[in-house]
């Protein structure tokens, strides 16, 4: 076991946990703010990608592993997007949210959302030590997993965007 | 909102080419790459190909037989064929009125034409990509389909070319190197294309819809259109309505009443006093074919009217007082307020006429008694009370004026209009509900400068059972009034029973305007050279004014000529 796979596990671990909580808590729907995080991640995670791998010599496996992972990302995110409820903001929704958001409406993905994330997080360590064994180089980094949950991210907003949107043309 | 869209014989023709062309690349150069399943695979999302092709023309042809007809071939463009003519002409495809047989077909088709061309797309370095194409520019560019079915066979299809170029031929090659054989550039050139195509169709997807909205917008704004057109039909009808329903009314009712005393007097053989009935008859049936000439000219050519003087409104109104006094009605006239200041010119002006009237007045005795009488017919002893009644208080009628302000009131041609239609119809009314009644009607102005108003009230005992003449109303009168004021901003109309007696009283906006009563007799003077601006009490005031015309009465108009005589 080796120091890599320790800090995976432990990042999967603290990763499962804070979404879970996210998951299954109302949180208050912070558009603008939605997009902070999957964007600050994706620059982290391609930085981080950069410059620990020599990207002229990735293999053509190693690619394919990576767009699979990043399309099954984007998948989940879209899901769990398209699986939140809404409902209109609550006094303790409006003590969470950051005073400039003006945040209307609070949202929850639930248990189902939850298992999901946890399906996905299995897929991915699964994914990640069957690509490790047949040599990829980076299935397993660190960096392809910010880019992950930042490919997740951002799906979740585009389909929160899409919804909210909507919403307020039909209460328009 | 969004019918399924007409394809062209172009966007065929592409389709066929792309198919053609992927076909033959297929055989001829990758059967020995591709294992025996990639293979068949291939060929299925071909088959697919053709199938989205076949289910696009027979819905084209369905929906051209449900009769929007077919588009002339000059109409469809080609657009670019994309690689292998996949994506055919964005306008070669165009709205039809119906949904085809194939609407669940189509996207199946497309779903495993876009599977089938991912698996195979980097075993065969790119060829099998042309499938995916063409169906995510087809399932994204359709706006009657979800977006959702777009964007999820675009995830898949990003999924599965990334799994064909990492998972090897069937054959078991070992899989860390490039089992496809593709490198890594061009498997992420396959993606790139992949993602460039479902932005195409986006595109697509975007203009087909602004197209469809600006189509509804078009059919909203022709809808609009014909409703406002039929809205102005409607209101020149009511118009008309309205013009013969007042000239009529009063007029045809006045003379029934003057023929049923000419009747009853030739029965009693007093023909000299039915001689006079049937001139004042004959003055009656003058003036409203003179009113129903202007109307006609007016309706014609519909000009603004021009603005009228208070003392030319006050002439009309004595001219209708008087006409309703000569078929034997009690009206009392009283003129108060800032108008009384015109009281000399009216008097100037009417002066004729307020003889006439007081003549009238004195002379009616028997005239309402006949009149009354005939009317009531088996009420005999009722009648000739009514008639003594009328008889009575039509003689002791005298028009009162108070002197007040000097200062001249003018309103617009249409509020003088509307007021004195108002008078009229309210006297009307009052002759046919109440007759032989005392009527008041009562003229005054106040406020000043722009804010000046005139506000006549016509009012009547309440009528007891209708009588033969009043039943034949339909109450077009009194909602020809109200649509009048209506139409007047600032004027006001309330008509209902007060105090037992029924009460018609308007108000309409005026102006003053200071010593300019000289000016407005010029206006008034100006009605018999045109003789639709006097389209509103016109020939007494003319007769004051220009006397000398009666004696030349034109030969081509006896009506107007006598009818200046008469007054």
């Amino acid at each position: 076991m080796n120091i890599q796979i320790l800090v995976n596990a432990l990042v999967i671990i603290v990763l499962v946990g804070w979404m879970g909580l996210h998951q299954v808590n109302w949180r208050p729907v912070e558009i603008a703010r939605m997009w902070r995080g999957p964007l600050v991640l994706g620059v982290i995670g391609v930085v981080t990608l950069a410059n620990g791998n020599d990207l002229g010599n990735l293999s053509t496996f190693d690619v394919g592993v990576l767009v699979f992972e990043i399309v099954v990302s984007l998948a989940v995110g879209a899901i769990m997007g398209a699986m939140a409820k809404f409902r209109p903001i609550t006094a303790a929704g409006v003590a969470m949210a950051h005073d400039d958001s003006g945040a209307t409406l609070e949202s929850r993905t639930g248990w189902w959302g939850f298992a999901l994330w946890v399906g996905f997080i299995a897929l991915r360590i699964g994914v990640d030590v069957g690509a490790g064994a047949m040599g990829s180089q980076i299935a397993s980094s660190t960096a392809v997993i910010l880019i992950l949950l930042a490919a997740n991210r951002a799906a979740r907003s585009a389909v929160f965007a899409a919804r909210i949107g909507r919403l307020s043309t039909v209460s328009a | 909102m969004n019918p399924p869209l007409r394809t062209g014989w172009l966007s065929v023709l592409l389709n066929l080419f792309g198919v053609a062309v992927v076909t033959y690349a297929l055989f001829a150069s990758y059967t020995g790459l591709l294992g025996t399943g990639r293979l068949a695979l291939g060929v299925v999302g071909l088959l697919a190909w053709v199938g989205v092709v076949v289910v696009s023309v027979v819905e084209t042809r369905s929906g051209s037989a449900g009769g929007s007809g077919a588009v002339p071939a000059g109409e469809r463009e080609a657009g670019a064929g994309t690689v292998a003519g996949s994506a055919g002409a964005r306008n070669a495809e165009r709205p039809v009125g119906r949904t085809g047989a194939g609407s669940w077909l189509l996207p199946v088709l497309c779903a495993v034409m876009a599977v089938c061309g991912a698996f195979i797309a980097a075993p065969t370095f790119g060829l099998g990509v042309a499938l995916t194409v063409a169906a995510l520019l087809r399932v994204i560019g359709t706006p009657r389909w979800p977006l959702w079915w777009g964007g999820a066979l675009t995830l898949a299809s990003l999924a599965l070319v990334a799994l064909g170029a990492i998972v090897g031929p069937a054959d078991g090659d070992a899989l860390t190197a490039s089992p496809s054989g593709i490198s890594a550039l061009g498997l992420l050139a396959i993606e790139g294309g992949i993602v460039i195509a479902a932005l195409g169709g986006l595109s697509r997807r975007q203009l087909r819809l602004a197209d469809s909205q600006a189509e509804a917008l078009r059919e909203e704004r022709l809808a609009a259109r014909e409703k406002l057109a039929a809205l102005d039909a409607l209101a020149q009808r009511q118009e008309i309505a309205r013009e013969i329903h007042d000239l009529l009314a009063h007029s045809l009712g006045g003379l029934v009443i003057q023929l049923d005393a000419v009747d009853a007097l030739l029965e009693a053989g007093e023909t000299a006093a039915a001689e006079i009935r049937v001139r004042d008859a004959r003055k009656l049936a003058a003036s409203g074919l003179n009113e129903a000439r202007r109307a006609v000219d007016a309706l014609r050519e519909p000009i603004a009217a021009p603005p009228v003087a208070a003392d030319a409104l006050i002439a009309g109104i004595e001219d209708l007082v008087a006409a309703e006094r000569r078929l034997g009605a009690a009206v009392r006239l009283h003129v108060g307020g800032v108008l009384a200041g015109t009281e000399t010119t009216a008097r100037a002006a009417t002066g004729a006429r307020v003889e006439t009237g007081a003549k009238a007045g004195a002379g009616v005795e028997t005239d309402a008694r006949a009149a009354t009488g005939a009317e009531m017919g088996a009420e005999a002893g009722a009648g000739a009370e009514t008639g003594v009644r009328a008889a009575t208080s039509a003689g002791a009628e005298t028009d009162t004026r108070e002197a007040t302000g000097a200062e001249a009131l003018v309103m617009s041609g249409d509020a003088a209009a509307a007021l004195r239609r108002a008078v009229q119809e309210a006297l009307t009314n009052a002759r046919k509900h109440a007759a032989g009644a005392a009527v008041e009607v009562e003229v005054t102005a106040g406020g000043g400068g722009d804010g000046a108003w005139v506000r006549a009230i016509v009012s009547n005992p309440l009528g007891g059972p209708l009588d033969a003449l009043g039943s034949t109303g339909a109450a077009h009168g009194l909602s020809g009034m109200r649509e009048r004021f209506d139409r007047l901003p600032g004027a006001r109309l309330v008509v209902g029973a007060s105090g037992g007696r029924f009460v018609v009283d308007t108000q309409v906006p005026a102006h003053t305007e200071v010593g300019a009563s000289g000016d407005r007799f010029v206006v008034d003077a100006q009605v018999p050279a045109h003789p639709e601006v006097g389209a509103f009490g016109g020939p007494f005031v003319v007769d004051a004014q220009v006397p000398g015309r009666a004696e030349s009465p034109a030969a081509d108009a006896p009506t107007a000529g006598s009818e200046r005589l008469g007054s």
